[in-house]
């Protein structure tokens, strides 16, 4: 082995690792020998011991730390052999049970609604399939095809005058779209709702503002349903919307 | 005297759920960006991960295999993600190629946390994936080979490859056109 080929090997090996492997223990054998080699492992190790210590630096949002612990926080690990056969046995027998009685549901996670339903508003000649300015008539027009017609519409987006809905479904979710002009009528909000207990994970305490592009969006959740909302018009129209006072 | 001689002491493993998404919520974090890019998919990828370990982690005797159980499972909740959404990018050949000594990184010192992420992802995804895992909790080549399912010549050659390129992109300073910002969500 060259000092060359010794560096490729070295370049992804941390001190400690198993060394087990053939060319790896070369590339050590190497090293010990070569001074210019250990120089440049040396100079290596600093720069991937810096970029660790950044990395574990960087941004992670401690609100999901929450999320997590509250979406599992009935869910433990069961300890003891027997406790777990046992705990295993009861769930396969009620499992089967349910599953004799009913169909297990699909769920769709926040990403999914949300790439899903901009996928259909962000189309240039996007129009809903249903156009009216009367919010009961939206109501009654997804009630009468099974979507989720009892959410809450914000007063913030209340401002804005409705222009119509829209159903789809979303791994089998059925997911409504209902659109508003800004109050200023100078472009759209899309709100998208669909039953909470479709939803994949636990949403956030509050509601949460994302960018993707020139699409801003927040989601939350109340007792009853999911919601995303999405616009084009930008981050101040979206926390206008969702004022709630 | 060998060079693991004096190995790094072996990280301790929290048993408890809680303990877990302690230790592990954040890089899994990273690593889940670092493969979709984008925050919200990052953040719901993450929490997918921990619900898969609440419901099937207990199947899992080893305790000292946490680690790379949670970074598999996202990784394959990712892949999973991305067939469906029929996302898949063809993958780099490997070359087995001469390592140039890369231009040594300047003012290394001007780059915070999420200046050295911007810069990872800047990385093509061939390479940033292996190398997220070898900085996130100090993976070792054999966890990577495994996570990823690739044989190890192939991980050290994407590895040596990936810290190349990450050499040249903070050899070019801090500033970059690309804004991690854009990825990031804002929390009311």
């Amino acid at each position: 082995m060259n000092r060359e080929e010794a560096k490729q090997w070295l370049s992804g090996f941390h001190k400690g690792d198993p060394d087990d492997e053939p060319k790896i223990t070369a590339a050590l054998t190497l090293l010990e020998k070569d001074e210019k080699l250990q120089e440049w492992w040396n100079r290596e190790q600093e720069f991937d011991s810096w970029v660790s210590q950044k990395l574990d630096e960087s941004y992670a949002p401690s609100a999901l730390r929450y999320r997590i612990l509250n979406q599992n926080q009935n869910t433990s690990r069961i300890p003891g052999f027997a406790l777990r056969v046992l705990a295993v046995a009861a769930t396969l027998f009620l499992f089967v049970g349910l599953v004799m009685i009913f169909r297990p549901g699909p769920r769709v996670t926040y990403a999914e609604v949300m790439q899903a339903g901009l996928g259909i508003v962000s189309q240039k000649d996007f129009q809903p399939d249903h156009i009216t300015p009367d919010m009961s008539n939206i109501r009654q027009w997804i009630q009468a095809r099974g979507g989720t017609s009892a959410f809450q519409v914000l007063t913030g987006l209340k401002k804005g005058e409705p222009i119509g809905c829209k159903i789809i479904q979303v791994r089998g979710v059925m997911v409504s779209i209902v659109c508003f002009h800004s109050p200023d009528h100078k472009g759209a909000l899309h709100l998208i709702i669909f039953d909470r207990t479709k939803l994949l994970g636990t949403p956030p305490i509050g509601a949460s503002i994302t960018q993707k592009g020139k699409w801003t969006s927040a989601f939350w959740a109340d007792n009853q349903y999911s919601y995303i909302l999405v616009t084009d018009l930008g981050m101040n129209a979206i926390q206008s919307a969702l004022k709630n006072s | 005297m060998g060079i693991n001689d004096n190995p790094a002491p072996p990280t301790s493993v929290p048993s408890d759920f809680r303990g877990i998404v302690e230790s592990y919520y954040q890089p899994l974090y990273r690593f889940a960006i670092s493969l979709c890019r984008n925050d919200f998919e990052a953040q719901d990828l993450t929490q997918q991960t921990f619900f898969l370990w609440a419901s099937r982690g207990h199947q899992l005797r080893d305790g000292s295999k946490v680690k790379s159980w949670l970074f598999t499972t996202l990784y394959r909740e990712f892949l999973g993600i991305r067939k469906k959404n029929s996302r898949l990018e063809p993958a780099s050949p490997e070359e087995f190629e001469k390592i140039a000594d890369a231009p040594a990184p300047v003012q290394l010192e001007d780059f915070d946390g999420d200046g050295v992420l911007r810069a990872l992802m800047k990385i093509e995804e061939t390479y940033r994936t292996p190398l997220m895992l070898f900085y996130l909790k100090n993976h070792s080549y054999k966890q990577i080979a495994a996570v990823l399912n690739l044989p190890i010549g192939t991980v050290m050659s994407r590895l040596s490859r990936g810290k190349q390129q990450l050499k040249q992109i903070l050899s070019e300073g801090p500033d970059g056109p690309e804004d991690l910002g854009a990825l990031r969500k804002e929390s009311r």
